[in-house]
């Protein structure tokens, strides 16, 4: 670099003494243009290289880590501690003593702890996506999950298994030092959400538990709303409904997202003193990923006294966000890394390797079919049967009104079609049956449920 | 489950905590009720005053000068708006802004010219966003709504807020025949005499549309349309605000929409001149105790000017900044003025300076001091009470020179050519905050460039010092003395002029001597030796090497670094480490976790020989992400329970076909975090496979 700082000035004259009409500003522009590429390049060049820590930031860290440790009596030990950190995690038993040492300084602790975590940068390498693409067909082997003897699993025996499983058992104590870490920055998180900035919490494992602990210990004295954003069925409107009618306890409730939000940041401007927090378990659940619900979210998260706690997981998750939301947002980011299971996150997630059990729908048909007048059952499970008879046709219709209503005519369980039809409303109010019109212009009954559900159903009922 | 937050019928779940909105007497018990939790925590606390004594100082000073700027930036504009319906139009006079993409500073932007329109132009202004104009009723409705609701608002402001919300005309009623009945009603019009006296002034309506290129084009045509049509009885007048270029007005508006509007274009500020603006007299001052440390200081720039040229990002990051700052306990309280000192250190308690004593600079002051001294300041709070009144009065007083001269230096440098040490006054603040400026290659180099320049350059530059420090008001004796020198010297160059001609001689003896060469031989020798041996300096040259050597040593003198100086963290805020709470390092945190759960678990059973190994002991999750990255495209279900089952339990190698259901349900579990992060999804083009969605090993 010093080199051609120097001669710069010396080039540019020569030039300019031989050819008089040569611009001097391009040169000048072109050198600039030159030493920053050179500067770029370099930076790149460290960030790229791992092993080497001394790209512009992380010369400080180190710098500062060591000074700071050495601040102790202990001198040279932790010196040597924290040069062995900069090179590799390793040193883990020291460490652990080094923290112990620090016992009485609770700041200190939180420092190293942090000092303790070197994540390197994640740079993603373009050429990989070409190598990656450009492979013709990936092989893989015709194996199916059907050589195996044991059968997919439910849910529920799949939490049961595991808990008894607990994989991790030589971890807990690892687990449980991360939980009190995060525990740490409680405080702060509660000062920064007073600040009018906003959380979002990210890394490996589910948030879910830590949230909860951090509301039930900080806030008890103010208005929550606690969101699911992984819930399937959540939608935006959910989210409005229970700030304005059941915080607020506002008497409007407009359909429009924006109106609402108006309304919103007007009640809320009203109560001053007051603080509502919104926990948003994922953000980036499925139903508040787009654009527009992530509008009315920023929206909110702008509102003064309306603090926002949300989590992401999905590795692409802060795509969601183009510049005025995050400005809007204003967030600050956290890595509260718990490693833990995310059970009920996925639990809603139908997984190729987990059975469907239907329980649900199955329990619910149960439950109302059992409340069926006798002939109302009867004419319930023509249908059903007829379903079933022709589970294997591709183009499976429905049951056809008409001939339901002779079925049911010659079985004495109806006498007009107008009692038909009263009875089927009943069905359709618990959908239990779907109507269809078919092109033909035939009223279709089908009920939407999986076939092998339906087989359970009627297996398991008396004869 | 126990967790009240987990069902699986709702996804929403409200704690009310015994809040109950509406009527004032609540909102009196809410607010005591958030001083009991809030406040007990942080707002007694000595350096939390601090921050927002000087949080709130700065917050009102960029309100100040975001008004000033934007008003002067704005008032071309306004001026047109003004004067548009001076003379009879036919055409909706359109005002369009080029904002510049950075979109979050324009809320600032926007409000004031609202106001200054509100003020200058017409009470009658409506602001329509994008996300609110859905389509053209609901972007009409909205316009109608604000100019309309506006007017009521003002009537009975001091009616209570509920009955302002009843008196609103409802959204759906809001029509243009409304509108104009309402503004006839507003301003009456008579037509014949209305030439001669008008009897009111009929006002503008403005209609102001902050982002043009997110709406629809459909819409903004109709809306174009709509609105020229009514021109004859309703004055309106538009103002967009365009990101990119005026390209994009043509774009969606075509020949037939945009030939109903006359447009006129507006330059708004860039936002590097506004964040310098900003910087300059705000955060780059003695005023404001609390500084960014160089490195700290580069990272916001950088997001600045490579990610999102956001001002308003800009200073949030140093918000964020200083709350870190402040937080580190009560220590940085002393980060505020003189005025406040004294009464700041009578109210510190033992552990107070208990947290002066851990900052690191106060080591090195100590082990300058006499072997008794050591104990005092060790032990003895008073001692130390004392010794940070006086260190922290000269640190303040440093940085008040600091800044004095690193302008000064500024004012020399700035036009240098090739700008060795920066075209902006933040460069240098970030050069000499990290490091001793005077010792850099570019202060040297710049001060062989200054040596090259003429009288009058220099003489402009002086004067302007001279004027600088003049004006500081400072009193102490070495800037007086920094001062006088400065005033001397400027006086010489200014008389200059006569002795011009003294040295006029020497230069013909050179001229002498080349002509007197006889050959060409001895003539280039001779100009050769004439290159080396240097020539005699003019008494100008003399003075000038003077001048600037005084001026070296006064800088060598002011502008050293701040941490040599003891308490140097009071003031200087230098944690790189909030970096990702501000960045957000999410992806490299994950895969962090993923690959090397060691750099966070602390383990001691995790240690990887290398990148790719693969451990036993690792989360099921991390095991399968590695398994996972071996894989193409297509992974198959089947193949990946099996080597996940070799790595799990190795001994086990029999029948591959009975798995334990145990592991089986940790293998389908770790299958749905990975595809619940986002790494795969099931494949529907080959039985039990999922595709990978990532393709970076």
């Amino acid at each position: 670099m010093e080199g051609t700082s120097l001669k710069t000035p010396r080039r540019a004259k020569t030039e300019d003494a031989q050819e008089v009409y040569y611009p001097k500003t391009p040169y000048n522009i072109r050198a600039r243009v030159k030493k920053k590429l050179i500067d770029f390049n370099s930076s790149v060049e460290e960030l790229v290289d791992d092993s080497d820590k001394d790209s512009d930031y992380t010369i400080s860290e180190s710098e500062s880590s060591s000074d700071q440790s050495t601040f102790d009596s202990t001198e040279e030990s932790e010196e040597d501690n924290s040069d062995s950190e900069i090179k590799a995690n390793n040193s883990v038993s020291s460490k652990s003593t080094e923290a112990a040492k620090h016992d009485d300084f609770k700041k200190m602790e939180k420092i190293n702890l942090t000092k303790k975590r070197k994540i390197r940068m994640y740079i993603v390498n373009t050429d990989d996506y070409f190598s990656a693409q450009s492979s013709k067909k990936s092989v893989t082997s015709n194996n199916t999950l059907d050589k195996l003897k044991t059968a997919k699993l439910d849910q529920g025996q799949l939490q049961k298994l595991l808990l008894k499983a607990n994989a991790c058992k030589h971890h807990a104590k690892c687990f449980s030092e991360l939980e009190q870490y995060n525990k740490t920055n409680f405080i702060k998180w509660l000062s920064l959400l007073h600040e009018g900035f906003n959380l979002l919490l990210y890394g490996l494992g589910s948030k879910k538990n830590i949230l909860t602990i951090f509301q039930e210990q900080y806030l008890t004295e103010q208005p929550v709303v606690v969101v699911n954003g992984f819930f399937p069925s959540l939608t935006l409107k959910n989210v409005l409904d229970s700030i304005l009618v059941d915080v607020l306890e506002s008497s409007q409730n407009p359909g429009n997202h924006q109106e609402a939000c108006d309304i919103i940041t007007e009640l809320m401007h009203q109560n001053e003193g007051m603080h509502l927090y919104v926990i948003f378990n994922n953000i980036d659940g499925n139903n508040l990923r787009s654009g527009k619900c992530q509008n009315v979210l920023a929206r909110l998260g702008s509102i003064n006294n309306l603090h926002i706690i949300a989590t992401i997981d999905h590795i692409n998750a802060p795509i969601i966000w183009d510049q005025s939301r995050t400005s809007k947002f204003n967030f600050v980011w956290w890595d509260v890394t718990t490693f833990e299971y995310y059970l009920i996150e996925t639990c809603f997630e139908d997984s190729m390797l987990v059975q469907r059990s239907g329980t649900l729908a199955l329990s619910s048909l149960n439950n109302v079919f059992m409340s069926l007048t006798k002939n109302a059952k009867s004419i319930y499970l023509i249908i059903v049967k007829y379903q079933l008879e022709n589970k294997k046709s591709q183009h499976y219709e429905g049951l056809l009104f008409k001939d339901l209503y002779w079925a049911c005519r010659e079985a004495f369980l109806v006498s007009s079609d107008l009692a038909l039809r009263a009875q089927l409303t009943e069905f359709v109010d618990h959908k239990m049956v779907k109507f269809k019109r078919s092109i033909s212009g035939g009223e279709h009954l089908i009920i939407p449920l999986q076939n092998s559900l339906l087989q359970q159903f009627v297996d398991e009922q008396p004869v | 489950m126990s967790d009240p937050t987990v069902s699986v019928s709702k996804g929403v779940f409200v704690f009310k905590n015994g809040f109950k909105p509406g009527s004032t007497k609540s909102k009196n018990k809410n607010k005591q009720s958030s001083t009991k939790t809030y406040n007990s925590i942080l707002e007694n606390k000595l350096w939390y005053k601090s921050y927002s004594k000087l949080w709130n100082k700065i917050e009102k000073k960029i309100q100040a000068l975001n008004e000033e700027t934007f008003s002067s930036v704005l008032s071309n504009l306004v001026k047109f708006i003004k004067n548009s319906y001076e003379t009879p139009v036919s055409e909706i006079p359109t005002a369009t802004l080029l904002t510049g993409i950075n979109m979050p500073d324009h809320t600032a932007l926007f409000g004031s010219l609202t106001n200054e329109i509100e003020k200058h132009v017409s009470p009658h202004s409506a602001i329509l966003h994008a996300e609110d104009c859905n389509n053209l009723k609901n972007m009409i409705e909205n316009m109608i709504g604000q100019f309309v609701n506006v007017e009521k608002f003002s009537g009975d402001d001091s009616s209570d807020s509920d009955e302002k919300i009843n008196t609103r005309i409802k959204k759906s009623q809001c029509t243009f025949s409304l509108l104009q009945g309402w503004y006839e009603a507003s301003y009456p019009i008579e037509s014949p005499k209305r030439t001669k006296k008008p009897p009111k002034k009929r006002k503008i309506l403005v209609v102001v549309i902050p982002d043009f290129e997110s709406f629809n084009d459909k819409i903004l045509q109709d809306f174009v349309l709509i609105i020229s049509s009514y021109l004859n009885v309703l004055p309106f007048a538009l103002v967009f605000g365009v990101a990119t270029s005026t390209s994009a007005l043509h774009k969606s508006l075509p020949h037939h929409v945009s030939s109903r509007i006359s447009v006129k274009v507006f330059q708004s500020q860039t936002s590097v001149v506004y964040l310098n603006n900003i910087l300059e007299n705000i955060f780059l001052t003695a005023d404001c105790p609390f500084h960014l440390g160089g490195r700290i200081f580069s990272l916001f720039i950088d997001q600045f000017l490579f990610y999102d040229l956001s001002v308003k990002g800009f200073i949030r990051n140093v918000k964020y900044a200083m709350l870190e700052h402040y937080s580190y306990g009560n220590a940085m309280a002393l980060c505020t003025d003189q005025k406040h000192l004294k009464s700041l250190l009578n109210e510190f308690t033992h552990d107070d300076f208990e947290n002066v004593r851990h900052l690191i600079s106060f080591r090195s002051l100590v082990e300058n001091e006499q072997p008794d001294n050591r104990i005092k300041l060790l032990t003895n709070d008073d001692f130390l009470k004392d010794v940070l009144h006086q260190e922290i009065t000269t640190f303040l007083e440093y940085l008040r020179t600091f800044h004095l001269f690193l302008k000064c230096l500024y004012v020399l440098v700035q036009d240098l050519p090739n700008n060795p040490l920066g075209k902006q006054f933040r460069e240098l603040y970030r050069t000499s905050v990290n490091e001793l400026i005077t010792s850099t290659d570019e202060f040297r180099q710049s001060f062989r460039l200054l040596g090259f320049q003429s009288k009058d350059e220099l003489l402009i530059k002086l004067t302007w010092i001279a004027h600088l420090i003049g004006s500081e008001g400072n009193d102490s004796v070495g800037i007086k003395k920094v001062i006088k020198t400065l005033n001397a010297f400027v006086k010489q160059i200014e008389n200059f002029n006569l002795k011009m001609e003294e040295s006029g001689d020497e230069e013909n003896d050179d001229v002498v001597v080349v002509t007197k060469a006889k050959s060409r031989q001895e003539l280039k020798e001779k100009l050769l030796k004439m290159t080396h041996e240097s020539k005699p300096l003019n008494k100008y040259e003399k003075m000038r090497k003077e001048l600037l050597t005084f001026l070296t040593q006064t800088f060598e003198k002011y502008l050293n670094t701040p941490k040599e100086l003891p308490f140097h963290e009071i003031f200087i805020f230098n944690d790189i480490s909030i970096r990702q709470h501000i960045e957000g390092i999410q992806m490299a945190s994950l895969h962090e976790a993923l690959v090397n759960p060691q750099a966070y678990l602390q383990c001691q059973c995790c240690t990887l020989p290398n990148n790719s190994s693969i451990l036993k002991t690792m989360p099921d999750v991390c095991i399968l992400y590695k398994l996972h990255l071996e894989c193409g495209k297509l992974i198959n279900l089947y193949d990946l329970l099996q080597s996940f089952l070799v790595i799990v339990e190795p001994e086990n190698n029999e029948d591959c076909k009975a798995i334990k259901p145990e592991l089986q349900a940790r293998f389908t579990q770790a299958v749905a975090e990975l595809e619940y992060l986002g790494f795969v999804k099931s494949s529907k083009r080959k039985a039990d496979h999922v595709t990978r969605l990532t393709w970076s090993a």
